[in-house]
């Protein structure tokens, strides 16, 4: 069995993945379109497992926007801690890549940018101490 | 004590999935509770419910269309129960709602298919939670 992964990050960082998170979850209305309406099963069934994926992220990094504590400990098990960062990492390049210079973007609260950039490095440097040799 | 293999007739399968996705039209509610209400409980609360929809699929099957034999159940059957307590006291609030307005037999039958299938599961995993 995968253990958990235990990695630490700190408040900043929390709070970079939490907006990311929250990115996603703001997609939440397709897993409905795909199960009732379009009944792709294999979609929604893709969908779900994603946001439970979000949903067990929470419950280590708190459900709250604003959380006190100056670090989280991140328990999920290595395999799936590492598929969920990846995702989050793509969606949030995406985000960045895609609106980087365009007036919403400008338009966008800077600080909510600050903290996808922060995301997107949390995700990179977190997903790669997974990886490290040290680890395995 | 070695954990019985609990399965699932088609018919039961079928009664407790769309329980299931009944209750998973609601999912969006996360995202109300947490970004337009402020209610962070009660999104955490739902979530886990939502998970657990999540976890019971993997066993049964995400297609309405489903297998054509039985299916196993291998949700830790702690957590087993509890969704089965959860997912039966939902329906009964259905049913009871459905008696009152004396809403058509078809959707009842549905209900009592499903409270039923409910009960068949919970015979498993209250007789381990007797023996532990």
């Amino acid at each position: 069995m995968a253990g958990e992964c235990g990695v630490t990050i700190d408040r900043e960082e929390r709070d970079g993945l939490y907006e990311l998170v929250r990115n996603h979850l703001g997609s939440i209305e397709d897993f409905w379109v795909a199960l009732e309406r379009t009944k792709n099963f294999a979609a929604a069934e893709r969908m779900g497992k994603e946001f439970a994926e979000d949903f067990r992220l929470l419950q280590d990094i708190d459900w709250s926007e604003y959380d006190a504590r100056e670090t989280y400990v991140l328990t999920m098990p290595v395999p799936e801690l590492r598929k969920l960062l990846w995702r989050l990492r793509d969606e949030a390049a995406q985000v960045l890549i895609d609106h980087g210079d365009e007036a919403e973007s400008r338009r966008r609260d800077a600080e909510t940018n600050r903290r996808f950039q922060i995301g997107h490095q949390t995700c990179e440097k977190v997903s790669g101490n997974l990886d490290s040799p040290r680890r395995k | 004590m070695a954990r019985s293999t609990i399965k699932l007739t088609r018919d039961q399968r079928e009664a407790i999935y769309q329980a299931v996705r009944t209750h998973l039209v609601g999912l969006s509610d996360v995202f109300t509770l947490l970004e337009r209400q402020g209610d962070v409980p009660a999104a955490e609360r739902l979530a886990r419910e939502f998970a657990d929809d999540f976890r019971l699929l993997e066993d049964i099957g995400w297609h309405e269309d489903g297998s054509s034999g039985q299916v196993e159940l291998t949700m830790p059957h702690v957590e087993l129960s509890a969704l089965m307590k959860r997912i039966r006291e939902e329906t009964k609030g259905g049913y009871d709602d459905a008696i009152r307005e004396r809403d058509s037999v078809a959707p009842v039958e549905g209900l009592v298919a499903t409270m039923r299938a409910c009960e068949a599961v919970l015979v498993y995993t209250d007789a381990e939670e007797v023996a532990a």
